[in-house]
């Protein structure tokens, strides 16, 4: 297991402020993000399992939903394992899209729950490729550990794309399109090494996202830039989507193959990106410090006696 | 009391009496235009004996100019007199076209506002174009030279700027001594019945007046904004009220004769904000929220059913300008076009979806038009669609080449529609006997055959050339560096 325990009785460090690492030298042990990006692509990408996986979700869980009642727009299947709330479009859509505001609006955790088993299977694939070279079906076995952590996280993207609407509507025009993709950035920013830890560290929730927010904020890593490079042109294709402006954005059940391009092309994308997170984590695995220790009983009744 | 009314034939009795005329005569016949306000009649049900598909351009007339048409959404939706003559509201102007060419007829000069569809109806000496003007206190700014009006407060002074005025078809004159006054404007069309025209502004105040005098006969506040045509038969007069952000819209009843409420849609009715006018059409009011088609109940607005509407782009349902929005029904169908240009059609009785088609071309600014056979629906792209009424299959695709296309009208042997907002065309589309109709289903009926053809020609393609240029660089990679280069960078620390 890495980046276990071995910090975990050293000298807690110094507090910082959320972004306090913005300003430091690059870390030397992090992946730059293109070399990281141009790694994680080639390792999923030259994958047939991988490539094949992607393809096949696609293709069959159009033909559920479609069977379900849903009639597109097919493009949305674009962003089913992104890391939310990147893919709490899709959840949302599909979801009242098939069922209807009344019954699809609460039950949206059953699409999003879809989705987290799709990014856990995948990101068990993309760290086995990045480890081993190849994926194999064990990777996705491994992958599946990660599920309880991938389905927490689209649930709580799901509050934050109705926070983003929120803090969007007050707001006007330019700004709010701002402010929302802001949220959209640091929520990815927050919860993209989340997954990986489970994979490679079996975590649980709570303290996959934790490790994944310290790895995050390590000084001079760069996660930040790397979060917005991935939001930024993803959010545009899902504004594009919605405006109708994109392949497969039309109501319409037998996609033509111009959607298939597109929504495939950028499956591929989200697994590149996969890689790249993995690469990134495992990287600096080990540079990541533990959480602080909680207090206990003890140690408040120590400090009690010594203001006594 | 009702008061006392002129004698005036009834269209029935006149297409008879024209019917027997030309039979007499021995003269080709010719369809009567039927179009005098929003959705054909006070009831709105935008039912059309005109003309169907496939249609062929009759005529066009590009030569109007309005200025501050980007400001109102150019012209309003056009009304067609028994004539033919086709009357439309600008942003300064009342225009009047001949409906054999198209050509203008007549521009009269009207306070700059809302391109609100004016109505046309019988006064004593003809008929007659009702039509509101002004923007009230604040209006936008505006590029054109204020013109005179005859329109002024009757006491002389400026008065609130939202009127009601009435012109003679014949000549342009005023027909009243003064413009009706409001107190707050009107983005909503005029509904007439023989004797009376309907206002209803945006403060909720709905205001009846005498076709014959421009006396107001009454006035009622709905305690609400109203941003659609009022609806009226001759039981009552019917007003949607939009409602505010957390309150429900709601459908009332007014007593025609005097004003008095009759009643109030009920609680359980209508739930979200109503965004078309009501619907009048087999004993039942039908009225639009953002996701549903409700139906109530005519006698004491009781809901008869309520049907969600699904659409997973976007909220199925939304007004857009002073175009107006209403479900269209008839013979015990009602079809509703939402703004990506999906149509719904339901069973009158039950509310149980018959069908739908997804155009997928917005649809946004007016209602669709039934005629025997098809629904007609103008896209805001240009194209005018029909679909089968009974299938749902798509029959006839015509492209104007233009944009923005809406209002259409029942002008006999043509249906008028306008185009564009700031440089807008009148158009008129007749049925093409040379022209085949097609039969193509929804794109929201599986065709496997094509699903299959895209995932063989899309997925499939990109999946392989994904692995195949890929490999070698991954070959590369992780030959010269190994598994763990970047990994073990930690360790070399």
């Amino acid at each position: 297991m890495r980046g276990g325990g071995r910090a975990a009785r050293q000298e807690p460090p110094p507090r910082r402020g959320l972004f306090s690492g913005m300003g430091a030298p690059p870390m030397a042990s992090m992946p730059p993000i293109r070399t990281a990006f141009v790694r994680g692509l080639a390792a999923t990408w030259s994958s047939p399992l991988i490539v094949g996986f992607t393809i096949g979700w696609v293709a069959v869980e159009w033909l559920v939903l479609v069977a379900a009642g849903f009639v597109g727009p097919f493009a949305l299947l674009a962003y089913g394992p992104a890391t939310p709330p990147l893919s709490t479009t899709t959840d949302l859509a599909v979801s009242i899209g098939t069922l209807g505001v009344g019954l699809g609006l609460p039950l949206v955790l059953l699409v999003a729950a879809v989705h987290a088993l799709w990014q856990s299977l995948l990101a068990g694939l993309a760290i086995e490729a990045i480890e081993s070279g190849g994926a194999s079906r064990w990777g996705a076995v491994r992958g599946l550990r990660a599920f309880p952590v991938t389905l927490g996280v689209h649930a709580m993207g799901v509050a934050v794309l109705f926070a983003s609407q929120i803090v969007a509507g007050l707001g006007g025009g330019t700004l709010s399109l701002v402010l929302e993709v802001a949220i959209f950035v640091l929520a990815v920013w927050a919860f993209s090494f989340a997954p990986v830890i489970a994979v490679a560290d079996g975590r649980r929730f709570f303290d996959s996202l934790g490790r994944g927010i310290r790895a995050a904020r390590l000084p001079g890593s760069g996660n930040l830039t790397f979060a917005t490079l991935y939001v930024v042109p993803i959010f545009a294709t899902i504004i594009a989507t919605v405006a109708g402006a994109t392949p497969g954005a039309t109501l319409d059940v037998s996609p033509p193959y111009t959607a298939w391009i597109y929504v495939v092309l950028l499956n591929l994308f989200h697994a590149a990106i996969a890689g790249a997170v993995a690469i990134r984590y495992l990287a600096v695995a080990d540079d990541v410090p533990d959480a602080p220790a909680r207090s206990t009983r003890s140690d408040a009744g120590a400090r009690a006696a010594k203001r006594r | 009391m009702r008061p006392f009314r002129i004698f005036r034939p009834s269209r029935r009795a006149l297409i008879a009496a024209s019917i027997a005329t030309a039979a007499v005569a021995g003269l080709p016949l010719a369809a009567l235009a039927d179009w005098p306000q929003f959705q054909g009649r006070g009831t709105h049900d935008g039912s059309s004996d005109g003309p169907s598909a496939p249609f062929e351009l009759a005529w066009r007339n590009d030569d109007i100019d309005i200025t501050d048409g980007e400001i109102t959404g150019g012209l309003s939706a056009p009304v067609v007199a028994e004539d033919g003559t086709v009357v439309v509201v600008g942003p300064h102007e009342v225009l009047t076209f001949d409906g054999g060419d198209g050509a203008e007829t007549r521009s009269t000069t009207r306070h700059f506002g809302p391109a609100s569809q004016p109505a046309i109806a019988e006064g004593t000496d003809g008929p007659i174009a009702v039509f509101t003007e002004g923007f009230g206190d604040d209006p936008p700014p505006t590029s054109a030279t204020p013109s005179p009006s005859p329109a002024v407060a009757p006491d002389g002074e400026d008065g609130f700027d939202s009127h009601v005025r009435a012109l003679t078809l014949e000549d342009g004159q005023d027909v009243w001594e003064t413009p009706v006054e409001l107190t707050e404007i009107v983005q909503a069309p005029v509904a007439t019945d023989e004797t009376t025209a309907y206002v209803a502004d945006v403060g909720g105040t709905v205001t009846a007046i005498d076709l014959d005098t421009g006396e107001v006969r009454w006035t009622a506040d709905v305690n609400a904004p109203v941003a659609s045509a009022v609806a009226v038969d001759d039981d009552a007069a019917y007003v949607a009220t939009v409602g505010e952000q957390q309150t429900p819209g709601e459908v009332v009843a007014l007593d025609p004769s005097n004003g008095e409420e009759l009643w109030r849609s009920g609680d359980d009715a209508v739930l979200g904000n109503i965004v078309s006018a009501p619907t009048l059409s087999d004993g039942r009011i039908f009225v639009l929220e953002p996701g549903f088609v409700v139906a109530v109940d005519p006698d004491d607005g009781g809901l008869l059913w309520r049907t969600e509407i699904v659409n997973p782009r976007t909220a199925p349902f939304a007004r857009q300008g002073v175009g107006g929005l209403a479900p269209a029904s008839t013979d015990g169908q009602v079809v509703a076009v939402d703004v990506t240009g999906r149509v719904y059609a339901l069973d009158a009785e039950t509310g149980a979806l018959t069908w739908d088609h997804a155009l997928n071309d917005a649809s946004t600014l007016g209602p669709p038009l039934l005629t025997e056979d098809h629904v007609l629906v103008p896209a805001n792209s240009g194209t005018l669609y029909a679909v089968d009424r009974a299938s749902g299959h798509l029959v006839s695709r015509f492209e104007s080449e233009e944009t923005l296309l809406r209002g259409l009208a029942d002008g006999g042997d043509v249906l008028v529609a306008v185009a564009g907002f700031e440089e807008p065309r009148l158009l008129a589309f007749a049925e093409d006997p040379s022209a085949a109709l097609i039969d193509e289903p929804s794109p929201t009926t599986l065709d496997v055959g094509e699903l299959l053809a895209g995932f063989a020609l899309g997925a499939l393609p990109v999946a392989i050339a994904a692995v195949a240029l890929t490999r070698p660089l991954h070959r590369r990679l992780w030959s010269a560096t190994g598994p763990t280069d970047v990994l073990d960078r930690r360790d070399d620390g």
